[in-house]
């Protein structure tokens, strides 16, 4: 009678190790893909600690620059697991981001199981991202708005969209083949501007300066930028200082490619 | 007009390696073999471990 009490209590425990193991690794690799595709650290821990209260556990997570601990504890605070879980990419992935935090509300609205919710998350990872031709397109006209925004000419703003389109291809293929992404914006900003210099060059624009200024503006790290703010205020000072520094780089390879440009076609700086 | 030299060799070398980037990964998702004309796949790799010679003797 003793025996098979002690086998149903070890069984119930191997159970409840197995639910809590599924749930961390689920709720571990989830954080880390949010803080891959460039969400903040409230909302990573906002989306974690839904799920985990519906699937009925307590959570707590330790959020650092390149990784992610998530403790998950039993209802009774008997039994806990601990994951660490790395970003995969660096990429920053607008869709995935909101496909996961929908993911997050499905999870408390349908009170979905752990096992569902993994599966959900699989389908949501195999999304194929937005066709790249699109995207450097769409950068382009949108580079160019911002030339006509500041009041460039038509000309100016024709300009900046031939060198975005360059400089973003530039880009795209670089980082396809997995160059470092400051070299990659050194270079990029480099062809940005000297494209940004015709209008100075050919004498084709009247308003040149703004065509050579905003020919590099989408190499501008903003997410980064805001993503720092938003965690100082949050209170997640180490990753606010790692996003921070981060964009700070890039934004100095940027400058770098710029003044390389505008040094290569004998330009004035000041 | 050096300057325009200049502006049009950078572009040039940029279009160029973009568009040497895109014919070189044309390339290679074509079968290999038949790129270089050569007809096999795994009969070309065929060794003599299959005429279990030990056996014989």
């Amino acid at each position: 009678m003793t025996t098979m009490t002690k086998n149903v209590d070890c069984c119930s425990q191997s159970d409840t190790h197995d639910q809590l193991k599924e749930k961390c690794r689920f709720l571990a690799n989830y954080a880390a893909e949010l803080l891959g595709c460039g969400a903040t650290c409230i909302r990573i821990e906002k989306n974690v600690r839904r799920m985990a209260q519906t699937f009925g556990v307590n959570v707590e997570m330790t959020l650092l620059p390149s990784h992610v601990i998530v403790v998950v504890w039993d209802a009774d605070y008997t039994h806990s697991y601990n994951c660490q879980a790395k970003p995969v990419g660096e990429a920053i992935n607008f869709q995935r981001n909101i496909e996961l935090s929908k993911l997050s509300w499905r999870v408390v609205e349908e009170r979905l199981s752990c096992s569902r919710a993994v599966e959900l998350y699989g389908k949501v990872l195999s999304l194929p991202r937005l066709n790249k031709w699109l995207v450097l397109l769409l950068t382009s006209l949108a580079n160019a708005s911002f030339c006509r925004l500041f009041g460039g000419d038509f000309y100016a703003v024709g300009v900046v969209f031939c060198a975005t389109l360059l400089g973003f291809l530039v880009k795209q293929i670089m980082l396809e083949d997995k160059i470092d992404l400051r070299i990659t914006t050194v270079a990029s900003a480099f062809v940005a501007s000297v494209v940004g210099a015709s209008g100075h060059l050919f004498g084709i624009s009247d308003t040149p300066e703004l065509a050579l200024g905003t020919s590099v503006l989408f190499l501008i790290p903003g997410i980064p930028y805001i993503n720092a703010g938003s965690d100082l205020f949050a209170g997640h000072y180490l990753c606010s200082f790692s996003r921070f520094m981060q964009a700070v780089l890039l934004t100095i390879c940027l400058s770098l490619g710029l003044c390389g440009g505008m040094f290569l076609m004998q330009m004035k700086f000041f | 007009m050096h300057l325009v030299i200049t502006w049009i060799f950078v572009i040039g070398i940029v279009i160029i390696g973009i568009l040497f980037r895109f014919i070189a990964k044309f390339n290679s998702g074509t079968n290999h073999y038949n790129f270089i004309g050569f007809s096999g796949g795994e009969d070309a790799f065929e060794t003599d471990d299959d005429d279990n010679d030990d056996e014989e003797r």
